[in-house]
């Protein structure tokens, strides 16, 4: 009983603190620039879902890099750690701390979705970043479209084979979402064409590893591949190496998803043809809670451009992956 | 583990050779079962540049049934081996990029990580008196958090920093011009890595049937109480399983990082059930006492060769797990009839 009261009197005194630090936060920084004057200071939530991805950790980075243009906003910043009931309780206290916007990638959209719609129905505006949760009740979805980027895969394929072509497919992880709108939107990239024919696909699990085996497979029952279409750089980097080695680099083309540093290096050294940036939303999420909370209009969807990245472009390009 | 000692009469008899014998003969019959049936699914899979393959590709994972099959003799498991695998890889990753090692010193930094965290198991297991599930359980999950606080969530590049020593443990020996590389008719040339993997399983033969520590592991498993009343240190023969285990792993690590050209420490290969599941097609009993590493081989060869054929005839993956839960099922039930005669 003494306990109890004890912990109760300590949790009482852990919330004051909390209470006391939302006034010094919502002052600015010293050394950052002042804000403009009559703007308000904005406290916007933010809630990763893991930082243990190097996708995701650019992510951050960029939104910190962004966060640096707008003196008037400060983001609070929270990994969930891939633990959806993590999540829960960071976005409820997020919630008790007094936010003006919360920033999301949910872990899982089901067990997210009551507590984003308890905030977004107080008015609060919340901008999910790459992962929907069940209902409309948010204010915008930021990120890329794997479908898109699967049908700009596609297109690539019937650009640079005008003829035909023999194709290969390694997937991701056999029924995810991600897998099966890269799979959709590269079909309807290469359209009905029965030039262009999908020889095999088998799922890589989006593992290096995994996917030198299931290519090796692929290729023995196929050796006249002409194209591979990896769902992501990992996989497609374990296909370059295996055509490497078996001296048919040059008579195959890699094509992979994500924009990953070391596939841009791979495509500038001819050893990838292409690959297909997966946009972080880290920036433009920030730019979209900053807008709403400005009052300005904010679309419900919005789709962050893929960039293609071939031999042509890749140098260039060098510093935007990952 | 208590259940071993409800069935004493286990230890004696798997020392006489004719069970033995007779384990090995219907592990062959599953294997050939299998092989025929592969042969007549595609013609490309009796070739010898596809069957080299399947070697090369299940070397890993017959790496890691070799270390399993001693840890399952005592009535152990190790689910650890894929994580501990990854973990030593991940690092050995680190070491290379960064060049402070030469590539020996990273090979057997790699096989001393794999065998130092078998340790853990085994004190976790002989010493702290865990179950066997449970410490190895942790282990899978901590290794991988050890790796990935190593890389920082990232992969590990070694790229141009690779040495060509290290490279080794993917290259094939022997290989045809490149002309002919990928063609499936020609000699393909030896894999590194299944030479390996032959290499540790034929060691492992020798050390479990014709070397007294070989014994100890048989009767630790057959019935850990009389084997202790023998005068065994049955607590350091079963840490020694792991430790076997776990440094298995890290030679498993050696091909995994030659062939990934890099390290990362992720979830999802589930190198442990693969591994697990080889013992038991070949005969491996998970009460421990019975079972042994030719039997082993042969279940490694067994899954190889059906994952094998299911990806040359682009077996709908949806399917793939199912077909592989039935192989399994029907290649034990085949190896254990003979329990009830």
């Amino acid at each position: 009983m003494r306990n109890a009261l004890l912990l109760a009197g300590l949790s009482a005194l852990a919330l004051a603190g909390c209470g006391g630090k939302k006034n010094v936060t919502a002052n600015p920084t010293p050394g950052a620039p002042p804000p403009t004057p009559g703007s308000k200071t904005f406290k916007i939530g933010y809630s990763q879902s893991t930082l243990q991805d190097p996708w995701r950790k650019a992510m951050n980075s960029e939104l910190e890099t962004e966060e640096k243009n707008h003196p008037n906003a400060k983001v609070l910043k929270q990994d969930a750690q891939n633990v959806a009931s993590n999540q829960v309780n960071q976005v409820e206290n997020l919630n008790t701390q007094g936010i003006d916007a919360l920033m999301i990638s949910p872990v899982e959209s089901a067990p997210l979705t009551p507590e984003v719609t308890k905030i977004y129905k107080k008015g609060i505006p919340v901008i999910l970043l790459d992962r929907a949760t069940d209902n409309d009740q948010y204010t915008s979805l930021v990120g890329a479209d794997n479908v898109l980027i699967g049908k700009m895969a596609g297109e690539y394929v019937k650009k640079a084979y005008p003829k035909g072509a023999k194709i290969i497919e390694i997937a991701g992880i056999a029924g995810a979402t991600p897998t099966k709108e890269r799979a959709k939107g590269f079909r309807e990239g290469i359209g009905n064409d029965p030039k262009y024919s999908i020889l095999a696909s088998q799922p890589g699990n989006y593992l290096r590893g995994k996917a030198i085996e299931v290519f090796q497979t692929m290729f023995t029952a196929h050796p006249d591949v002409e194209v591979v279409y990896a769902h992501n750089d990992e996989m497609a980097l374990g296909a370059s190496g295996v055509l490497d080695k078996a001296g048919k680099l040059k008579d195959v083309a890699v094509i992979g998803v994500d924009g990953q540093k070391e596939a841009i290096q791979a495509v500038a050294a001819g050893k990838m043809a292409a690959t297909f940036v997966y946009p972080r939303p880290g920036a433009d999420g920030l730019k979209a809670a900053l807008d709403a909370l400005n009052g300005k209009k904010v679309e419900k969807r919005i789709v962050l451009p893929t960039t293609e990245i071939t031999k042509a472009n890749a140098a260039a390009n060098l510093t935007k992956g990952f | 583990m208590a259940s071993n000692n409800e069935q004493p009469q286990s230890a004696a008899p798997v020392r006489t050779r004719r069970p033995l014998a007779l384990l090995q003969y219907r592990s062959l019959i599953v294997l050939l079962l299998m092989f025929v049936a592969a042969s007549l699914l595609h013609p490309l899979f009796l070739t010898p540049g596809n069957l080299g393959q399947v070697l090369l590709q299940n070397s890993i994972v017959g790496i890691l049934a070799v270390g399993m099959t001693f840890v399952v003799l005592t009535g152990g498991i190790d689910l650890s081996v894929g994580s501990v695998m990854l973990c030593s890889g991940v690092i050995t990753a680190g070491l290379l990029r960064e060049g402070h090692v030469g590539p020996v010193v990273a090979m057997f930094a790699c096989i001393g990580i794999g065998a130092f965290l078998g340790l853990l198991n085994g004190i976790m297991i002989a010493g702290l008196r865990l179950p066997p599930f449970i410490a190895t359980l942790a282990m899978m999950v901590g290794a991988i958090s050890v790796g990935q606080l190593y890389s920082g969530g990232s992969p590990i590049i070694i790229g141009d920093k690779m040495p060509p020593f290290f490279q080794a443990f993917d290259a094939v020996i022997f290989a045809p011009p490149t002309t002919q590389r990928t063609d499936p008719h020609a000699f393909p040339g030896i894999p590194v890595a299944g030479l390996i993997f032959l290499a540790a399983a034929v060691i492992a033969w020798i050390v479990l049937t014709r070397m007294r520590y070989g014994r100890y592991v048989y009767a630790l498993g057959g019935n850990e109480e009389a084997t202790r009343l023998s005068g065994v240190n049955t607590r350091m023969v079963e840490a020694s399983v792991y430790i076997i285990s776990g440094m298995l792993a890290g030679v498993a690590a050696l091909i995994y990082t030659a062939r990934l050209q890099s390290g990362q420490a992720l979830y999802g290969l589930n190198l442990e059930l693969d591994a697990i599941a080889a013992a038991v097609i070949g005969g491996a009993s998970l009460m421990g006492g019975v079972g042994n590493i030719g039997g082993t081989f042969i279940g490694v060869l067994f899954v190889g060769f059906l994952i094998n054929v299911m990806g040359l005839r682009n077996v709908d993956p949806y399917a793939q797990g199912g077909i592989r839960a039935l192989a399994i099922i029907l290649g034990v039930l085949i190896q254990t009839r003979k329990k009830g005669s």
